[in-house]
């Protein structure tokens, strides 16, 4: 994968000097003048059908025949096909860059497009089955569909011997097929349609141990709270299409390619604040924002492979996508971004908070997820779209890395999550634990590891661009300071010191996925590295958060040494008519640049520093000072600000109230059912009366003909006395 | 006189007449006349045989058919095979076939002679295809003779069992008396053509001519001949009031082949309806306020009465009705765009009624046809995949979006508002909202109920009946899907009829 890897990126970077000869420049380049929108260059494809039809087989297969294919069938099945879907969108992406050559000389957007079926055409609603794949879809489209294939093959070894295997891999195919079809959706419909069906797929993989209730009940809370995000969604879909009349992102874009501020009469700028808003609300529940980010710590209830490869690298990052993806409507919507921004820097920091306490080791990385998605979304809010998708794109690699890390673990610990039973586990897991490190570092934000550049452009753009401002940066580095804090603190209590291991007559039962363990032996003993299946992916992975932020170098620091920003360039032409301009007064400050780069370093190295105090000096006593200090901290902080409280107070009990007292009591049980039970009881009284002719006599039936025969032709003669 | 004899367009005709004879022929030779008891009859040639008929017909339609150049009409007019005629041969052939797959287990199970009921598929079945390729008023009611007769005895095909005959005699009573009202109109038409038109002739499209240029001045003559063979045809599709036989005989009829009529027989009324009185001669001849209280009055009744079965067969069979009065909405609606809709519903109506007996097949057992509700109970916990195909099934008669009823509905609904037939179409839609009410007793059954009798559970699905069920599925879920496409075939055939 590698050599593959570094092919493309010198691909992209021969395009990329294209595109800065024949663009606007590149970098921050800030609208001057009138922009004179170049409509995208289109080619046509028929292997983009494949791509997303691929794992839809494999999902068919497997669940369909899972039982007769056997354990190797699925593998191949479940594996093979997201195997040749990578593939072919490895070849895709090929195709596209020799692409973004000659016919990129225009300097618009430029793409495949597939069109595969007309799908619903009615009065002026057109809406066709059609796929298609830009610089920005690309980048997705390699995350979903590599990624992906790397958490398959992990699944082997973590699901090996559930009862549930095919159905297993079933979903797993299934949810690719929609993250897919939201990925390359070539209108917001069909990007909807993959909006629920990874909907969808996410709450049956949540509950894949139903047998469990918390599981069912887990899988159930992110159903119903992604639904008020979906209404959101849709109605912000049906706003677009009442003003443009289109539900295609590439023509509302386009419509939109003016500087701001000079919009056309026809679109009024309210209407695209409320469609923004109505977006985010989507956006919100489908990445876990605040308010409606409380089902995702519950969703690791799931196995954890669904955990990393949907709760943490792809589907929960559809919100960020899809502001990317309409990034004309955002960049209009001023007002709407500030919500953006202003949700995801709480959202980082309150995750992050949480995080800091939590001892289940998959719950901590929950919330660094919410928070890292809070992240990104001040990306999005500052206007800084690419950095927003670069971001993105290397928690990804990190994220999943440290699922499947977790994930190992938890099956060498027999499912046990809690980490106080961890504990130098160094020892026995040496590539699980190298790997581990090397994402806590990337999310740490370390040079040169991944999450250093991506997370370190958010904060510069918190800052400088004209959206953001200095109580962002705060906010967001605190953040920052936190992320540092619970991960190593997670290294610490996990891989480093000394193993403790599970006391004798200790139950599983506060596991989340006790429900399985009835399958597995227990061969209690020293925990062991798992097999390759799961190694591997998890040392790609870890490479890549080594190497990935090497993609998207900012200027201040690869400029001097001819370093392109690889990504940045990429993505310039999906971007290219929405850039948000740096505050003038930071704009060109590379001094400030290059001190706010420092600082960032020192706070997580300072953040990493107090983790060894606390856990790595021997100080065990000092962890209780916190405690003791300030319990109302910790208590807050335990108990998670007490959200899931205060949504139970405030929302559900009123809710239930007026749900049972009004709404069920009269308007249900009086109202309604008065009418449907009167409709119905009428119906039913119509009926036994007309069926009383219906007495199974001919002569009666030929009569009853015989006298409607005679009633039709004395109205024709009746008609025609009157004519 | 004839002098165009294009042999070559009723090739799938003759192919299936031709596999009829060798059929009955085959089953005499294999049988020596009858099933022996406790034995088991080589039924499988007769079976194959039979599909393959269908199945090659069927194909040739789209392979060579639909695409000749040259003469589309033959004999002088009486045979015409536009695209119109063809795409209903095809939804005809796709009914017998289906079906025939549906008799095999069925026929199996109580030990009866397969030959015969085959060869009497196949002979209404090009019966069927005459009809729709009727350009005159002789081949119509050949056509007609050659679809019913057969349709009678298969009705009573059981003849050892009071229901069975009972239907048969009843269909065939009534079904004489109404072709003898269509035969009464064709010769007042006839006479009409003879005396207005100049020239005696039984064609259809100098009659229409004649009528169109004197639509000023008809005689009541004229148009009580219209109505005459509309009510004929009425009684095929069993439109209210004339549907009275319609629940008895599909009760009384062995299950596999009530499939067979109620989807076939339907779609060839539906398609000579329209041969006869599309576009707007029906309101040339007065009728077409006659026909929309016709459809009212069908769809009301259709969908009320369903709703009080407690036997499956009758609430389909009076879903049927229902189904047929959406049709005549379509048929009213007259425009290209509604007649593109009647063909759309004409095989949405199939695949989804032959899927629903499909499952009440699978349940049937040696003297026990399963037909209460009760027979239905737990089976989607036992087979989760049968109870889909059914509830697939009933969702799409109900017309629920994405599957294939519904895009009927919708294109038929939406094409008659468009020609101001606003309050049909609201009574349409509060009807078809009752029809949830007794499609989805079914799927309660199904899956919401416990079971009774465990002797049920050991019946293995027959390998043709899967077969059938997973064709029709993958057609409802397919036709809904790529219903834009599908339409705009659709729309050539149409153009066929017009021109």
């Amino acid at each position: 994968m590698q050599p593959l890897l570094a092919q493309t990126a010198q691909a992209i970077a021969a395009s990329a000097g294209q595109a800065v000869a024949h663009g606007a420049g590149g970098g921050h380049g800030a609208a001057e003048g009138p922009i004179v929108a170049v409509a995208p260059t289109v080619e046509a494809t028929s292997l983009l059908a494949v791509v997303i039809l691929l794992p839809l087989l494999g999902a068919a297969l497997n669940g369909f025949l899972g039982k007769r294919l056997g354990t190797q069938g699925v593998n191949l099945v479940g594996c093979g096909t997201v195997a040749l879907s990578a593939l072919l969108s490895w070849k895709l992406v090929l195709d596209l860059v020799q692409l973004s050559g000659p016919g990129h000389a225009a300097g618009g957007n430029f793409g495949l497009h597939q069109n595969l079926f007309p799908w619903i055409h009615v009065g002026s609603f057109q809406a066709d089955f059609a796929l298609w794949l830009d610089p920005l879809a690309a980048v997705m489209l390699l995350v979903v569909t590599n990624v992906g294939f790397l958490i398959h093959l992990y699944s082997i070894g973590y699901m090996k011997g559930d009862p549930g295997y095919a159905r297993f891999f079933a979903y797993l195919n299934l949810f690719l097929f929609s993250m897919l079809c939201l990925v390359l959706g070539d209108n917001l419909l069909v990007l909807f349609l993959g909006w629920e069906g990874v909907g969808l797929c996410s709450y049956l993989l949540i509950g894949f141990w139903f047998e469990d209730r918390a599981n069912a009940r887990a899988g159930k809370k992110a159903f119903v709270t992604n639904r008020v995000g979906d209404f959101g969604f849709a109605l912000g879909m049906m706003m677009l299409f009442a003003v443009f009349g289109t539900l295609e992102p590439q023509a509302i874009n386009q419509a939109l390619a003016v500087p701001q501020g000079s919009l056309p009469a026809t679109v009024p700028l309210w209407t695209l604040e409320a469609a923004a808003l109505l977006l985010f609300v989507g956006a919100c529940g489908k990445s876990a924002q605040i308010p409606l980010y409380i089902w995702l710590p519950d969703a690791m209830a799931g196995p954890t492979p669904v955990s990393a490869l949907i709760h943490a690298a792809t589907m929960v990052t559809a919100g960020v996508y899809m502001v990317a993806r309409l990034n004309g409507v955002f960049f209009h919507a001023e007002f709407a971004c500030y919500v953006v921004i202003v949700v995801g820097a709480s959202t980082a920091l309150l995750a992050a908070t949480i995080g800091l306490v939590q001892n289940d080791i998959k719950k901590v990385l929950a919330y660094s997820t919410v928070s890292q998605l809070g992240f990104m979304f001040v990306a999005m809010g500052a206007g800084a779209w690419a950095v927003g998708v670069f971001h993105l794109m290397t928690h990804a690699f990190f994220k999943a890395c440290l699922f499947l890390g977790s994930g190992s673990v938890i099956l060498a610990m027999h499912h046990e999550q809690d980490m106080r039973f961890y504990g130098g586990l160094k020892r026995f897991m040496p590539t699980t634990h190298w790997t581990f490190l090397f994402a806590t570092l990337a999310i740490a934000g370390i040079f040169p590891f991944a999450g250093f550049f991506s997370k370190d452009e958010i904060l510069w753009n918190a800052i400088a661009s004209q959206r953001g401002g200095t109580l962002i940066y705060a906010v967001v580095l605190l953040a920052a300071f936190c992320t540092a804090f619970y991960m190593f603190r997670i290294l610490w209590m996990t891989f480093w010191g000394e193993h403790r291991g599970v006391p004798e007559g200790h139950g599983h039962d506060h596991g989340a996925e006790s429900a399985d363990d009835d399958h597995h032996h227990h061969a209690h003993g020293d925990p062991q590295e798992s097999p390759w299946t799961m190694t591997v992916p998890l040392m790609v992975l870890g490479v890549l958060s080594l190497v990935g932020g090497f993609l998207g170098v900012p200027a201040v620091l690869g400029g001097h040494f001819g370093f392109p920003n690889l990504l940045h360039d990429w993505l310039h032409p999906v971007f290219q008519y929405s850039t948000v301009a740096l505050d003038p007064t930071m704009a060109h400050n590379h001094a400030m640049e290059y001190g706010l780069m420092a600082l960032s370093l020192g706070v997580a190295g300072l953040s990493i520093f107090l983790t060894w105090l606390l856990w790595g000096g021997g100080k065990d006593a000092l962890r209780d000072i916190f405690a003791e200090k300030s319990p109302w901290l910790h208590d807050l902080l335990w108990n998670k600000w007490y959200v899931d409280e205060l949504y139970e107070s405030v929302l559900l009990k009123p809710l239930v109230f007026v749900s049972r007292e009004v709404l069920w009591r009269i308007v249900d049980e009086v109202i309604i059912d008065g009418l449907v039970n009167g409709v119905a009881s009428f119906c039913k009284q119509a009926a036994d009366k007309m069926g009383r002719a219906q007495d199974g006599d001919v002569g009666n039936y030929a009569t009853i003909m015989v006298a409607g025969m005679v009633v039709l032709l004395l109205v024709i003669v009746g008609f025609g006395v009157g004519t | 006189m004839p002098t165009d004899l294009h042999f070559s367009l009723m090739i799938p005709e003759l192919v299936v007449l031709g596999s009829a004879v060798l059929v009955l022929l085959l089953d005499a030779v294999l049988h020596g006349g009858g099933p022996r008891p406790g034995e088991e009859d080589p039924r499988d040639t007769t079976l194959a045989l039979s599909v393959v008929g269908c199945v090659v017909a069927a194909a040739w339609i789209p392979a060579v058919l639909w695409n000749i150049e040259g003469p589309r009409s033959s004999f002088n007019g009486l045979f015409v095979a536009d695209r119109f005629s063809l795409f209903f041969k095809l939804v005809v052939l796709v009914g017998a076939a289906l079906s025939l797959l549906l008799s095999d287990s069925w026929l199996r199970r109580r030990r009866l002679s397969s030959g015969a009921a085959h060869a009497l598929v196949l002979f209404a079945t090009s019966g069927m295809m005459y009809m729709v390729s009727a350009g005159d008023m002789v081949t119509l009611f050949l056509g007609l003779e050659v679809m019913s007769i057969p349709v009678y005895c298969l009705a009573a095909l059981l003849r050892w069992e009071d229901r069975s005959v009972e239907a048969g005699v009843k269909y065939l009573v009534l079904g004489a008396f109404a072709t003898a009202i269509m035969l009464f109109g064709f010769a007042l038409l006839y006479g009409y053509q003879g005396l207005v038109g100049g020239v005696a002739t039984t064609q259809l499209e100098p009659l229409q001519t004649t009528l169109m240029a004197n639509a000023e001045a008809l005689p009541l003559y004229a148009r009580a001949g219209g109505l005459l063979v509309l009510i004929g045809l009425l009684f095929k599709i069993s439109a209210a009031p004339f549907h009275m036989w319609t629940p008895d005989v599909y009760e009384g009829a062995p299950l596999p082949f009530v499939a067979f009529m109620s989807v076939a027989v339907k779609a060839t009324a539906a398609a000579v309806l329209l041969r006869v009185f599309g576009g707007p001669l029906l309101a040339v001849l007065g009728l077409d306020g006659m026909l929309w209280v016709v459809a009212a009055f069908t769809m009301v009744v259709g969908n009320f009465m369903a709703l009080v079965q407690d036997n499956v067969k009758r609430m389909l069979a009076y879903s049927s009705i229902a189904h047929g009065g959406y049709i005549l909405v379509g048929v009213l609606a007259g425009s290209a765009e509604a007649q593109a809709g009647v063909l759309y519903y004409a095989l949405a109506y199939t695949v989804g009624n032959v899927a629903a007996f499909a499952v009440l097949v699978y349940l049937s057992r040696q003297g026990h046809e399963a037909e209460r509700f009760s027979d239905l109970q737990g089976l989607g916990a036992r087979h989760p995949l049968v109870g889909g195909v059914m509830v697939l099934a009933m969702l799409s008669l109900t017309g629920i979006p994405p599957l294939v009823g519904f895009f009927g509905k919708f294109v038929i609904f939406k094409a008659a508002v468009a020609q101001g037939y606003v309050g049909l179409t609201i009574l349409a839609l509060l009807t078809s909202a009752v029809s949830f009410a007794y499609y989805l007793r079914p799927v309660i059954a199904l899956f919401m109920r416990p079971t009774v009798g465990c002797e049920v559970a050991v019946i293995p699905v027959n390998r043709r009946v899967a077969l059938c069920m997973g064709l029709t599925s993958l057609a409802i879920c397919a036709l809904g899907v790529f219903s834009e496409s599908y339409l705009g075939w659709l729309s050539s055939a149409v153009l066929a009829l017009a021109g």
